[in-house]
């Protein structure tokens, strides 16, 4: 029998029929592995030495080489967009801290001894006062060329080797941008207090990620499949804002910004939506919106149970994510113990199809490749032709 | 209504501008700083503490109503201060080394402020030496610490170490929190409290220092 594609293999998943193996979803967003993990890895599985580069600094993840994407049978490319022609990675010596301006204007830092990511640190728009002030605050052009001079290529190697493309955001979501243009207090504030300001930033923060969306689409041309959006709206244990909040300023902007790149997109696009955390109260409000593919499915949070979320949303959402908790078990268990949760988690969200196997989130740095690689046997233990 | 429940109703509604008011005015009409702190503004955020824990409100929502708490304690706590009304207890606060999230850690602090206690937060990213100094310094009863990550949480545990080679681990309650931190891992590392939320942090530590 004639093996399918990878490509073909994630579009079953992702029209709920039951592929001929469990789909690999490793180099979407989210899906990605810590750099010292990734080197350690690469050493552990003896493929070529001298690479292994950072390709999102502040994740801080390992650019996953073709060599280690089909070591562990990955079925996804991911496809990552680049900086405006007038913005460049400008890492500062800032004493403790290693310190860099992205082409929003938000700062961000790391300490040089046990930092592991870049976390913001100041948020251009904090002081801001009015609408006036948000509507000042100049962003790059969404759609300079320069951002998309190597998407074409991405897309020819995927569609070359039959991989699944899953073209990836350049930044968060319309929440996410809010919040991080603002600072996280005071736009959290201002949807109280200042609706008007609120609005104006999400609707610049929308602006922004639908032009983004209409060039991207337009370049990828007839290969797109999935696109994904990442905005967490939710906390280990709660929502981060009431679900009439959500309602109020959220979802419309969702909704809007999804059927937008449904429209534009010049074959069938899903849409991946990102948000760690309890977010199953608005599990509804997401597929309403338009959301096709859900990840992380983050276990350990609160509500986020494998076989509820099946029963309850398996026909409308396909789990990309879910496979093995990344807070606790993917770091501390032994392997024989990531094994067993691996294939627990897998018998729950993969039945019937709707499923593309990835840990809940980036594999972080404290992660030891055993653990890493035992997670992989599970998966190839369960596939039907073992 | 009468003028301590307008400033419990106005505090839970994040109303900063009418705590203040409501605050003088409940002065001038006499009535002591101790009752409008415990009866007005610490009543209104144990009620948001409370909610906030049954989800019924949101992070924006406690945001305002701290705001608004801060607000009415510029004008109070002269006048604490003068008629010596002490705090419930001190409390030293920290997100630790080789991480920079603070919005847990901010809220925990504006909770606790919320509940009358008196807090020195060191910020974010702070060195087991920090957290010991500010201790001998502050003689803070209770030491508050957060990490966000799986990967900054060990640190937690350095610091708790360090306490016990300086011999003040009895000296000082430990109470820690951050998305993956647990009882379970509060427990292996010595720590006396885990809050998996402001509002508990509040009530773990009321109970550590009663």
């Amino acid at each position: 029998m004639k093996e399918i594609t990878s490509r073909e293999r994630i579009r079953m998943a992702l029209e709920h029929k039951e592929p001929d193996k469990i789909p690999l979803g490793f180099d979407a967003h989210c899906c990605g592995i810590h750099i010292q993990t990734y080197r350690k890895l690469r050493a552990e599985l003896k493929l070529e030495k001298g690479k292994a580069h950072v390709s999102d600094q502040i994740q801080q993840l390992g650019f996953l080489d073709r060599d280690f994407k089909n070591e562990i049978k990955n079925d996804v490319d991911g496809i990552f967009s680049g900086a405006p022609a007038e913005w460049e990675f400008d890492k500062k010596d800032r004493g403790k801290y290693w310190e860099f301006e992205d082409e929003f204007g938000i700062r961000w830092r790391m300490p040089k001894e046990g930092g592991f990511y870049f976390d913001m640190w100041e948020h251009p728009l904090k002081d801001a006062e009015s609408v006036a002030d948000i509507e000042n605050h100049e962003l790059f052009d969404p759609q300079d060329q320069e951002r998309f001079h190597k998407v074409k290529d991405q897309f020819a190697v995927a569609r070359e080797l039959g991989m699944a493309p899953v073209f990836n955001p350049n930044t968060g979501g319309v929440f996410e941008m809010a919040l991080w243009i603002r600072s996280f207090e005071e736009f959290y504030q201002d949807m109280i207090l200042n609706p008007k300001m609120a609005e104006a930033l999400l609707d610049k923060a929308l602006e922004y990620k639908m032009k983004f969306w209409e060039k991207a689409l337009e370049v990828a041309g007839e290969d797109i499949l999935v696109v994904a959006e990442a905005d967490d709206i939710a906390s280990q244990n709660s929502l981060l804002i009431s679900p009439k909040m959500y309602r109020k300023f959220i979802k419309p902007r969702h909704k809007k910004l999804f059927s937008f790149i449904k429209n534009k997109a010049k074959s069938k696009a899903y849409i991946w939506y990102h948000s760690c955390g309890a977010v199953k109260e608005l599990i509804p409000d997401l597929i309403e919106e338009g959301v096709d593919i859900i990840n992380p499915v983050q276990l350990s949070a609160k509500g986020m149970n494998a076989e509820e979320l099946k029963k309850e949303f398996g026909k409308d959402l396909v789990f990309w994510g879910g496979g093995i908790d990344t807070q606790k078990a993917l770091p501390n268990y032994s392997p024989e113990e990531v094994k067993v949760e691996t294939k627990r988690n897998i018998d729950k969200l993969a039945p019937g199809g709707g499923f593309v196997f990835a840990p809940v989130h980036n594999v972080q740095a404290d992660v030891p490749p055993e653990n890493f690689l035992a997670m992989l046997e599970a998966v190839e233990e369960l596939q039907p032709d073992n | 209504m009468d003028i301590l429940n307008r400033i419990t109703e106005d505090l839970q509604a994040g109303k900063a501008e009418d705590v203040r008011t409501g605050v003088e005015k409940a002065l001038t009409e006499g009535i002591s700083s101790n009752e409008i702190l415990h009866q007005g503004m610490m009543k209104a955020m144990n009620i948001v503490g409370e909610k906030f824990k049954k989800d019924e409100i949101f992070v924006p929502e406690v945001l305002v109503a701290a705001r608004a708490m801060k607000s009415g304690m510029e004008v109070l706590e002269p006048v604490l201060t003068a008629d010596k009304v002490d705090s419930e207890g001190k409390i030293l606060l920290g997100t630790v080394k080789g991480d920079l999230h603070d919005i847990g850690k901010n809220l925990v602090g504006m909770m606790l402020e919320g509940g009358g206690f008196e807090v020195e937060d060191l910020g974010v990213d702070v060195e087991a030496e920090e957290f010991i100094n500010k201790l001998r310094e502050t003689e803070a009863e209770v030491l508050a610490m957060s990490a966000l990550l799986t990967t900054t949480m060990p640190e937690m545990k350095n610091v708790i170490d360090v306490l016990k080679e300086e011999g003040l681990r009895d000296k000082v309650k430990v109470i820690i929190g951050g998305a993956p931190v647990t009882d379970d891992y509060a427990e292996q590392i010595g720590a006396d409290y885990y809050a998996q939320d402001a509002a508990s942090a509040v009530d773990k530590v009321k109970e550590a220092i009663k």
